[in-house]
């Protein structure tokens, strides 16, 4: 058996292909390296490639003890969860009455479910690394149907196309696969990754109308810019300004401060009347009461929770968490109690520990940031909801995971879980530096 | 002296991080740098070593990078912080099993 022969029975034993190239160029130098050893020895070229070859083992064995390692796995515990709290979700919504008193729209929503569980599979089994190969035509593509949504969708409550206001979070992993595809060396390298996150945020705030989604949105971006600077993706050490050298810290640190100067800038000229009394009200709710009555009331029934059961102060109205349904939270908490608002906590915290995992096991940068990008998203978005239902942020629109109500959140959230599950799936892929 | 190779084959995971705590290595590099430390005495396979290198990487107790010498790319694997805990727990299991056995070959 010469070399060639030796490496392809090997590699065929390996089902997943993508490991094949690296796991027989790993071999072909050892065999290599031992040929040489031989040869040192005063023994003849061929003589000394088939006693290296057979030094080797079994092929086949070895073969497949390698498949074994690299065999795509299908993360049960992350759908398990899914699927747990997808359903419980469901209920949740309709005892609370996010989703109205009919009955035709449990059906919806429960069919609604069932289409995210099979997007996530889908999603799954997908080759997530086109994400990094083709982001900049991903994102044109998204653009150009999110704008002829934009201009042609149905109003609802006086708002054009509102499945926009779920479906632009979509825009998050495409930009990690624009900072993987822009990382690498040189000022126009940084430029570049900084021009679409600015880009990103505003179209998000365009398209959804909502200036809320937009700084989430730049926020969640913006970390995920300063992770990359972080992980030294920019060679920023090779970076100088004068005589000193800019660390990888310093960039992030001046990043933020760019990002946090472009958000008030755009606040003071840009912001409606509205946004900014929203703002005001905020900081001082008792005298702008009017003008926060969502904060109040949501305040007023956490105030009153109890361990168990209904709240002393009641519970809130219908209106309310159907008009903004992130507020379900709250009503959870003044229908049944802390221990019932503790549960959902503990359900955010059991999809988003999974998904730090999942961002933790990775082999390669795109795998990194990709699923980084989908635990970011999953992070901010419980944590400032949960935030808002306390009264600590301001109200703003937004979608839980589980609880959201109709087919864009739903299925927004389904990419992002079927994302992380793909990431987790192929997470032993090492891509080439080219790719 | 031929050694039974039962003896040892469940710990040679510990002997390869124990290889990488001192450097970083690449396989071929630590089949010699074994055979040679324990005269002649452990002899491992590539065959067994690279699905074991593998595993242990998987497990996130090494890590791997890519590095030119003299014109080859080799891989070469890294012991990580969690690879450094699980050797120190195995050194220990395995002093606590040698001393086990010492005690009762005394006794005999």
């Amino acid at each position: 058996m010469n070399i060639e022969e030796y490496i392809m029975t090997l590699t065929e034993q390996i089902q997943y292909k993508k490991v094949r190239l690296e796991v027989a160029q790993e071999i072909r130098n050892h065999i290599m390296d031992q040929t040489q050893a031989y040869e040192q020895n005063g023994i003849a070229h061929d003589k000394a490639v088939e006693m290296a070859v057979h030094e080797m083992g079994d092929p086949i064995e070895a073969g497949m003890a390698l498949d074994r390692i690299h065999r795509p796995q299908f993360d049960w515990r992350l759908f398990v969860i899914t699927v747990f709290f997808s359903v419980a979700g469901v209920f949740i919504m309709y005892a609370t009455g996010v989703l109205g008193s009919e009955s035709d729209q449990l059906l919806r929503q429960c069919a609604f479910t069932a289409l995210g569980i099979g997007i996530i599979v889908l999603i799954c089994f997908a080759d997530y690394t086109f994400i990094g190969k083709y982001p900049l035509q991903i994102f044109i593509i998204m653009t150009a149907v999110f704008f002829i949504y934009q201009r042609t969708g149905r109003e609802i409550n006086g708002l054009r196309a509102p499945a926009l206001r779920n479906l632009v979070y979509l825009y998050v992993p495409v930009y990690a696969g624009l900072l993987y595809k822009y990382r690498g060396k040189g000022i126009f390298k940084i430029a570049k990754p900084f021009v679409f996150l600015l880009l990103t945020a505003f179209l998000s705030q365009w398209l959804a109308a909502s200036m809320y989604i937009g700084l989430g949105i730049g926020a969640i971006c913006t970390f995920l810019f300063l992770y990359a600077a972080l992980k030294g993706w920019f060679s920023v050490g090779m970076l100088k300004f004068g005589k000193n050298q800019i660390t990888a810290p310093v960039l992030a640190v001046s990043v933020f401060i760019l990002v946090t100067l472009v958000f008030v800038a755009y606040i003071s000229c840009f912001a409606g009347d509205y946004q900014k009394l929203r703002l005001v009200a905020f900081l001082r709710p008792d005298a702008y009461a009017d003008e926060n009555y969502q904060i109040m009331a949501t305040r007023r029934a956490i105030d009153g929770a109890q361990i168990f059961g209904e709240s002393t102060q009641g519970t809130l109205l219908r209106q309310f968490v159907q008009q903004d349904t992130f507020l379900i939270f709250a009503q959870v908490v003044s229908m049944y109690g802390l221990i019932a608002g503790a549960a959902i906590i503990t359900a955010f915290v059991s999809l988003a520990y999974r998904a730090l995992h999942i961002v933790r096991r990775q082999k390669n940068q795109l795998g990194m940031i990709l699923s980084a990008a989908c635990f970011l998203l999953v992070l901010f978005n419980c944590t400032t909801g949960v935030l808002m239902n306390f009264g600590l942020l301001p109200i703003g629109s937004l979608q839980f995971p589980f609880l959201s109500r109709g087919g864009s959140a739903t299925i927004m959230y389904a990419v992002i879980i079927g994302l992380l599950m793909s990431c987790k799936r192929y997470a032993c892929t090492k891509l080439n530096h080219s790719e | 002296m031929a050694i039974d190779k039962s003896l040892i084959s469940g710990s040679t995971s510990m002997l390869i991080l124990r290889l990488l705590e001192e450097k970083d290595m690449y396989g071929y590099e630590m089949i010699e740098t074994l055979e040679k430390k324990s005269n002649n005495v452990f002899i491992l396979k590539a065959g067994t070593l690279y699905p074991l290198l593998h595993s242990l990487e998987e497990k996130s107790y090494l890590t791997a990078y890519e590095h030119e010498v003299n014109g080859k790319v080799r891989k070469y694997y890294s012991i990580t912080k969690i690879g450094r805990k699980y050797l120190k727990s195995k050194k220990e299991e395995w002093n606590e099993y040698q001393t086990a056995v010492l005690n009762v070959l005394c006794i005999s």
